[in-house]
């Protein structure tokens, strides 16, 4: 990984179209501005994370295999009766 | 629209008005219960049929779990911004789950699905420096939940 150390007010350039500037440093955070091309996609990592683990999740898993695991889950949980408790949360 | 149970009936609709990453035009969704894979859930678009994914109560898997909602997500349920606890009344807190062909099923505990009874709505909150990720190994507990 290149590590550059930059100030408040000071940017680096990736490549030819893409700027980050650092805006403002607090305590906890650090603000960028980002200038880059409109077809520069530009998320936060957390948002591709999500996004990526939705489309992972979207997959239609085989019945056996859900059932097995929901029975394990129920048998750690305290049996069947369990499986009634979230019905008014 | 306010929804007294979360699975009173396959026809009641929850609303995602921000569908949920990467299905952002699965703006309405079922929530629906089949005993055979108790306590998993089945969060179904209304949009289209092949979207669904499988859900827990977070409690049965991480019982002291907060979150933290958004101004925006806030407005949208109806809830106050900021850190929320599992305990809260009329909010239903959902972990979407992946079964993968091999290796081990995980939680999303980073983005958390979030279901307001009095609004009917919910959203999917994207947890920000959390110290859940997205992909928590779900394993069986030795000790009981409290749902």
């Amino acid at each position: 990984m290149l590590v550059i150390s930059r100030r408040a007010g000071e940017s680096l350039l990736i490549g030819d179209g893409i700027e980050v500037r650092v805006l403002e440093i607090s305590a906890t955070r650090v603000k960028l501005g980002i200038v880059a091309p409109s077809e520069v996609t530009v998320l936060r990592d957390e948002v591709l994370l999500a996004r990526q683990s939705n489309v992972e999740a979207a997959r239609p898993p085989m019945d056996e295999q859900l059932a097995a695991l929901a029975a394990r889950l129920r048998e750690s949980i305290g049996g069947p009766a369990s499986a009634d408790r979230d019905k008014n949360p | 629209m306010s929804h007294s149970d979360p699975f009173g009936s396959a026809r009641q609709v929850w609303e995602f008005p921000l569908g949920l990453p990467a299905f952002e035009q699965h703006t309405r969704f079922t929530l629906q219960r089949d005993e055979r894979f108790a306590p998993f859930l089945f969060l179904a678009s209304a949009v289209a049929d092949s979207v669904r994914f499988i859900c827990l109560p977070v409690a049965v898997v991480a019982p002291d779990y907060r979150y933290r909602l958004e101004a925006k997500e806030a407005d949208l349920l109806g809830l106050a911004c900021g850190e929320h606890a599992l305990d809260e009344p009329g909010v239903v807190t959902l972990a979407t789950v992946t079964l993968p062909d091999a290796g081990e099923p995980t939680t999303n505990l980073l983005a958390p699905i979030i279901l307001s009874l009095r609004s009917g709505k919910g959203v999917q909150a994207i947890q920000v420096g959390s110290r859940w990720s997205h992909d928590e190994p779900l394993r069986p507990r030795e000790e009981p939940a409290c749902l």
